[in-house]
């Protein structure tokens, strides 16, 4: 670690160079992979705002495209997942559980965004852990339920759930 | 814990799981030492509110309301489409898989005649099936029904879609048992009873114990059913309330036997149709006056359809199409 210095808040004036010298190329870069360029100027507009604020190695600021693009493809992700979530939900809602009582948008943004951060979580782990996550704290299985279950012991389900709320843990506020 | 090679979101993770652990009295001390381990430093209550914040909300979905419902098959929706583009199933094993299914699918469709959509437990005809369920009840389905299982955090609930079915409920002060029919549910107290589910009616035996009983639509009125207590109900009204044998009924069950004391011959029909392999057809005009008392065999339906034609020898039982269809007129 000795020969990397400590990563340092991004400074305005800095943000403000990276700004000038690569939105226009990660617009285009955005643009050719989305077909859209309405989504590409606002991945790109959410990519900036990312920084902010942010610390970050000093070193990728001397080669900033590949980090604004590490950056971009996460966002690109996120907003994918983010509108499959919202699709299957309302579908789910309204055709399968017949749902007639009006939602607020309160809590259709409360629901969607537990949602999101769930499956943002979950897609992280390998698929015992991913159910063993589910059965406990969604279904309400006990530990040796779900040892059963998966054919596990039952250490092997704390860690599991260790390891899903260890990912929570480091989810972005 | 090893507090030294952990880091404190590490740390925290582990001590949340303990919380929830199987066993009370290591729920009670992790709670303890929890408490103990956050008042020692900031950082440690922040890692730790962060997880229990998100546990929090996490709790909406584990309703059994639409919404909680709905969220959970989205999550389950996405994290499976998430998963099969990972894994890149090429064509070749698609086609076969898929094949594989199709085929699969059709022998099991033709082994239970007809299977009702999304049923998680099906018996085929003259057939029984026992099943310990993950609460431990024992579940018994009759030959030819079909229930679905519905178990969150907060209840079980078992829908009996056709059939008949039989249960030992195992205790859960905290997740409450409904049986749930076209015509209504029933709440067990903790206890053994049956249920059989007919055209426009429901039929309660209770063996042990009691059971509380809410109609479909009169959901409000609550009725409590005692052991050794036959209950016929429709969705809006209690047609019987009477005393029952219960030891018999129950091995009547078990032995797949159907007793009757002066029943109309056109119903008892209609129920040995329904465990009869191939079709059964009765004209019930022709039957519609007779009486039947006497145990049956639902099992082999065969046999059950010579005494019934022993009993009544103005009836023409008649097979065709090599014992698939018979005629009763």
């Amino acid at each position: 670690m000795f020969t990397m210095s400590a990563p340092q808040p991004i400074l305005h004036e800095q943000l403000a160079t990276l700004y000038s010298d690569h939105f226009g190329w990660l617009r285009s870069w955005l643009c050719k992979r989305q077909r859209c360029w309405h989504n590409a100027e606002d991945v790109a507009q959410d990519t900036f705002l990312k920084l902010y604020g942010n610390s970050v190695p000093e070193l990728t600021l001397r080669e900033p495209r590949a980090y604004l693009l590490t950056i971009a493809k996460r966002l690109l992700v996120d907003r994918a997942r983010r509108e499959k979530l919202e699709v299957a939900y309302l579908e789910a809602l309204h055709l399968h559980y017949r749902e007639t009582h009006a939602e607020s948008p309160e809590q259709a943004y409360f629901m969607l965004r537990l949602l999101e951060q769930l499956a943002e979580v979950l897609e992280s782990l390998a698929e015992k852990a991913r159910q063993a996550f589910l059965q406990h704290y969604l279904e309400g299985y006990t530990h040796a339920e779900i040892a059963g279950n998966l054919g596990v012991s039952d250490r092997m389900v704390r860690k599991y759930l260790a390891e899903a709320l260890l990912r929570i843990s480091r989810l972005e506020a | 814990m090893h507090n030294a090679v952990h880091s404190i979101e590490e740390q925290a993770a582990n001590w949340i799981v303990l919380l929830t652990a199987d066993d009370p009295s290591e729920r009670n001390s992790a709670a303890q030492d929890y408490a103990a381990w956050k008042a020692l430093d900031q950082r440690h209550h922040a890692a730790a509110d962060q997880i229990e914040r998100f546990l929090d909300r996490t709790s909406i979905l584990q309703g059994s309301n639409a919404q909680a419902q709905a969220g959970k098959q989205a999550l389950r929706q996405v994290l499976a489409g998430q998963r099969h583009r990972s894994r890149r199933l090429d064509t070749a094993t698609g086609i076969v898989a898929v094949l594989f299914l199709l085929i699969s699918s059709l022998l099991v469709l033709q082994q239970l005649h007809i299977l009702p959509f999304g049923a998680d437990i099906t018996s085929p005809k003259a057939q029984m099936i026992t099943k310990t369920l993950q609460d431990g009840s024992k579940l018994i389905l009759g030959s030819n029904s079909a229930v679905k299982l519905h178990f969150t955090g907060t209840e079980r609930r078992i829908e009996l879609l056709h059939g008949q079915l039989h249960l030992t409920v195992a205790k859960d002060p905290t997740r409450p048992l409904v049986v749930e029919t076209a015509q209504g549910e029933i709440r067990a107290l903790g206890t053994r009873f049956m249920v059989r589910e007919q055209p426009e009616t429901t039929v309660l035996e209770m063996l042990e114990s009691k059971v509380a009983v809410r109609l479909r639509q009169t959901p409000q009125t609550e009725t409590v059913i005692n052991a050794s207590e036959r209950l016929i109900f429709s969705k809006n009204r209690i047609i019987t309330r009477e005393p029952l044998d219960s030891r018999g009924n129950e091995a009547a069950f078990m032995s797949q036997r159907m007793i009757l004391d002066n029943e109309p011959l056109g119903n008892v029909l209609v129920e040995l149709g329904r465990h009869t392999s191939g079709l059964l057809h009765v004209n019930q005009q022709a039957v519609a006056e007779l009486r039947i008392s006497g145990v049956l065999p639902l099992n082999d339906g065969q046999s059950a359809l010579d005494m019934i034609k022993a009993t009544f020898p103005q009836l023409a039982v008649t097979r065709h199409a090599g014992g698939y269809l018979t005629l009763v007129q």
